[in-house]
């Protein structure tokens, strides 16, 4: 083609693409951004009003953990609570930070969890704004991000607060952080280029890429392996058919193994057992209306799971359990429903917009439109009632 | 790099003249990065919002092409972020120019390219999206596609040369 023939075409796309961008997009009211911007400043600093739960006289246990109070309640007696108003909740206050304070020496503990808790995490003021991405089953290690775009991540453990910032990485730009199971490294990700930080040490190790591979969307899948679905997120948002793999690392040894393929993979989802459910965007618009959850077993077999757009309309929320077994999704009018293979029966669990399963697939994390957080168990039954985020799940062994 | 770390306290200081003048410089290819990125209105308007937040926080302090360069990748990021949130996405189309319920187009001639575009992959729609409608270069593409500098290029030249073909044989 002649240069001047791409100039008129140049011309054309130009004369198109303006007009309908110019209809489309509204310039941001700059005053009003940096009003309301200064008044969020103003509310930051001031003295963060505690909204740590109340701890019932039914709290049973009580464990100090290297400068972290852990309060358990006692909350049995929860199937066929009366009132979702606030239990007497759980709650976990980690000391005020100083990040002058030395950090202390962290090495995770054997913990065997025997079931978990939902509790309330009073943060400090510096990252009370944040969400809590993860913590430690021991409640010692608590991983924070920053919304709404994830741009930072911090570690709170015991008075120390970490600001995760791997080597070379700008800041402010958006950062997957997540916590592996014992609390022991943090798996950060972003554009495609991973990292493991070591919680004792405080060191950064890149983690390679799947062979040949310009990255993906990282999932720790236990203590010792981390799970890569590639060529999934970027063609997913760009649309058009692709393979995407599943690729397992192991984490001591760096070696990869590819677990499976499927087009079109739009998310991935550690399983326990060291498989993998694989969330895979058939419609052809890419318009999330044709999702199937595929079980990727550790020989590699799979199977599907469960169709959920012959189903359902798209989801609002959605999180899929570490059995593998377990999908939990939020549909039209905010209710939250479960489905399960080992019976086959999709159930109503309550209202509310679905957060996550606890490790043991056993309760469900439910955000509720009054802003209670609330477990509920799979028949729906509410067990924990919390006054709202953040919460994350603890061990009791 | 310096990054300016704000404290509250800062923040009560910091010059919000100086902030403006970014806003002022950067938000309306911003607004267009994004919603050639989704389609969507209200992604754009969100992700466009979040993008300033974490520019008002924490703004490196870069040098002028650098900050454009950062600020394009985290409204990319931002805007990626929201549609693997689960909500709809509405890859651009060219709406005034395809066959919709009022049967008017604007400019006649473009209506054949209009219908072209449409009909091309998401991915390229983008690409030319950026390219001709927000007007990067294939360096600041490069990053927000997931492609080589080089690579947007010639991909940018393929897709032109497939309109031209499909406009010549609807001719």
């Amino acid at each position: 083609m002649k240069a001047d023939e791409n100039s008129d075409i140049e011309r054309q796309l130009r004369d198109l693409l303006h007009a309908d961008l110019h209809r489309s997009v509204v310039a941001t009211d700059v005053d009003a951004l940096i009003a309301q911007l200064s008044r969020h400043d103003a509310r930051k600093g001031h003295a963060r009003t505690s909204v740590l739960a109340a701890v019932g006289a039914t709290t049973v246990l009580a464990a100090v953990l290297t400068g972290v109070s852990l309060n358990l309640a006692h909350i049995g007696d929860h199937a066929g609570l009366p009132s979702p108003s606030e239990s007497p909740a759980s709650s976990f206050s980690p000391a005020s930070p100083s990040t002058a304070t030395p950090s202390p020496s962290v090495n995770p503990t054997p913990f065997q969890p025997t079931s978990w808790r939902l509790v309330h995490i009073d943060l400090p003021a510096e990252v009370a704004a944040h969400q809590v991405a993860g913590v430690s089953p021991d409640g010692r290690v608590v991983l924070v991000v920053e919304l709404p775009a994830l741009s930072s991540a911090h570690l709170l453990i015991a008075a120390d607060l970490r600001n995760l910032l791997v080597p070379g990485h700008t800041e402010g730009a958006p950062i997957s952080a997540q916590l592996s199971p014992d609390g022991g490294f943090v798996l950060l990700s972003e554009l495609g280029l991973a990292w493991r930080y070591e919680v004792s040490s405080m060191a950064y190790t890149q983690l390679p890429n799947p062979p040949g591979m310009p990255g993906g969307q990282w999932m720790i899948q236990d203590s010792n392996h981390a799970l890569v679905l590639t060529g999934s997120v970027a063609s997913h948002e760009f649309g058009g058919i692709t393979d995407t793999q599943v690729w397992r690392l192991d984490l001591e040894t760096l070696a990869y193994s590819e677990l499976g393929a499927r087009h079109d993979g739009v998310g991935l989802y550690p399983v326990a057992d060291g498989g993998a459910v694989i969330l895979v965007d058939n419609s052809s618009q890419h318009d999330n209306t044709g999702w199937i959850f595929d079980r990727i077993l550790p020989d590699g077999s799979d199977h599907l799971l469960y169709d959920y757009g012959a189903n359902y309309p798209p989801p609002s929320g959605w999180a899929v359990a570490l059995d593998g077994q377990s999908i939990a999704f939020t549909v039209g009018g905010g209710k939250t429903l479960l489905f399960d293979e080992s019976s086959g029966d999709v159930h109503q669990l309550g209202d509310g917009g679905v957060l996550d399963f606890s490790p043991d697939s056993v309760l469900v994390r439910l955000l509720r439109q009054d802003g209670m957080v609330v477990a509920v168990d799979r028949s729906g039954a509410i067990v924990t009632s919390l006054s709202g985020p953040p919460s994350g799940w603890i061990g009791v062994e | 790099m310096e990054v300016l770390e704000r404290t509250p306290a800062d923040s009560r200081n910091r010059d919000s003249v100086e902030f403006a003048r970014i806003v002022r410089e950067h938000d309306a290819d911003l607004q267009r990065v994004a919603y050639v990125i989704s389609g969507d209105a209200d992604i754009t308007r969100d992700a466009v919002q979040a993008t300033w937040e974490i520019a008002w926080r924490r703004m490196p302090d870069f040098d002028a092409s650098a900050r454009r360069a950062w600020l394009l990748t985290v409204v990319a990021n931002a805007t990626k972020r929201e549609l693997r949130r689960g909500r709809l996405r509405r890859i651009l189309q060219v709406r005034s120019y395809r066959e919709g319920s009022h049967g008017q187009v604007d400019r006649p001639e473009l209506l054949d390219l209009g219908r072209a575009y449409s009909q091309l992959a998401s991915r390229d729609r983008q690409i030319l999206g950026l390219r001709f409608g927000v007007g990067l270069t294939s360096e600041e593409i490069s990053p927000l596609v997931g492609l080589s500098a080089s690579g947007v290029r010639v991909r940018t030249a393929r897709l032109l040369s497939r309109l031209k073909k499909e406009l010549s044989d609807e001719g």
